[in-house]
């Protein structure tokens, strides 16, 4: 199947899904997620959001330097009163908008901007 | 893995499914079937289509090639596993390990035709820089003939493998031992990735 035009459809799909359906966080907490990440890799859509206290150092990390996660991370996130599968959707969401960001300036500097 | 609900919160008819595929790939499940199959609805069945569509919809890059800047994204991001599965799969595919090795030890001097160079050049910055991106960034792979087609068919690579390098890391892939990476590159070249959610 050829990527284009189709790919811009299921990336937005997957997003879709991913930020609106019925989850553990509410879609407002991962929207918000999605956003921070986003902005944090130099979305010029989206902007730095009011996330929780506990969620702000663990979403930083996953976007900015993942491979620097630890157990106590998600140790903390749990002692914080997350369940799994709730840190396992903020996950989703942080890296979504790390990856989106990164689709976004790029097409957009391809498109001249 | 960090999370338990990866390695066993599946429903009852995907454990069967992933045993399956376990046996497939020789014993262990390789660690994104696992993840992108939990709760696909939420996320890991459309992202598993995107995956499909970068990795092997391309109409300009070749299957090797889409593998070669999938691995060094995932070596700009220090994603061990990402870069060594498809560090494998891109020299099946290009025929050419020594040139993956090459390009992920210093892709400057690796010895790259202009266009692939220029590829790389774009998802350097893409990967690493994103906030600094700009038309100018454009200036090597216009000079080197690359069409708007072949650029986004290379960004949706960038994309699914920045989401993918992140979750590999922060729920902490187990790193495939050699037999173990060469049966997976194997897979992942015969199945391509529309298969790693799966349903049940």
């Amino acid at each position: 199947m050829p990527l284009t035009p189709s790919a811009p459809l299921q990336v937005q799909r997957a997003a879709q899904a991913l930020l609106t359906r019925p989850g553990t966080c509410t879609p407002a907490l991962r929207q918000a997620v999605e956003a921070h990440a986003a902005a944090l890799s130099g979305s010029r859509e989206r902007a730095a959001q009011d996330l929780p206290a506990e969620l702000i150092a663990y979403v930083e990390k996953v976007a900015l330097h993942a491979y620097q996660v630890t157990d106590q991370d998600v140790q903390s996130l749990k002692q914080a009163g997350y369940s799994e599968d709730a840190i396992f959707e903020i996950t989703l969401c942080a890296s979504l908008g790390a990856g989106l960001a990164r689709l976004e300036r790029g097409l957009l500097a391809l498109a001249g901007g | 893995m960090r999370l338990s609900i990866l390695a066993g919160g599946h429903s009852p008819g995907q454990k069967a499914l992933l045993a399956l595929a376990a046996l497939a790939a020789g014993g262990r499940l390789p660690e994104p079937i696992r993840v992108l199959s939990y709760r696909r609805e939420l996320f890991g069945a459309d992202f598993a289509a995107c995956v499909e569509e970068a990795l092997r919809g391309s109409q300009h890059w070749s299957q090797g090639e889409a593998e070669l800047f999938a691995a060094f994204v995932s070596q700009l991001n220090d994603c061990k596993y990402c870069a060594q599965t498809h560090a494998a799969v891109a020299a099946r595919g290009l025929g050419d390990e020594p040139l993956v090795a090459a390009v992920l030890a210093d892709w400057r001097a690796a010895p790259l035709d202009e266009k692939l160079r220029a590829m790389l050049g774009l998802l350097e910055q893409v990967t690493l820089h994103p906030g600094a991106l700009g038309p100018a960034d454009m200036a090597p792979l216009r000079a080197a003939g690359l069409g708007d087609q072949a650029i986004e068919e290379a960004l949706y690579v960038a994309f699914v493998i920045n989401v993918m390098d992140r979750l590999a890391d922060a729920f902490d892939f187990d790193l495939p031992a050699a037999a173990e990476l060469r049966r997976y590159a194997r897979l992942a070249q015969w199945l391509g990735y529309g298969t790693i959610s799966l349903p049940g």
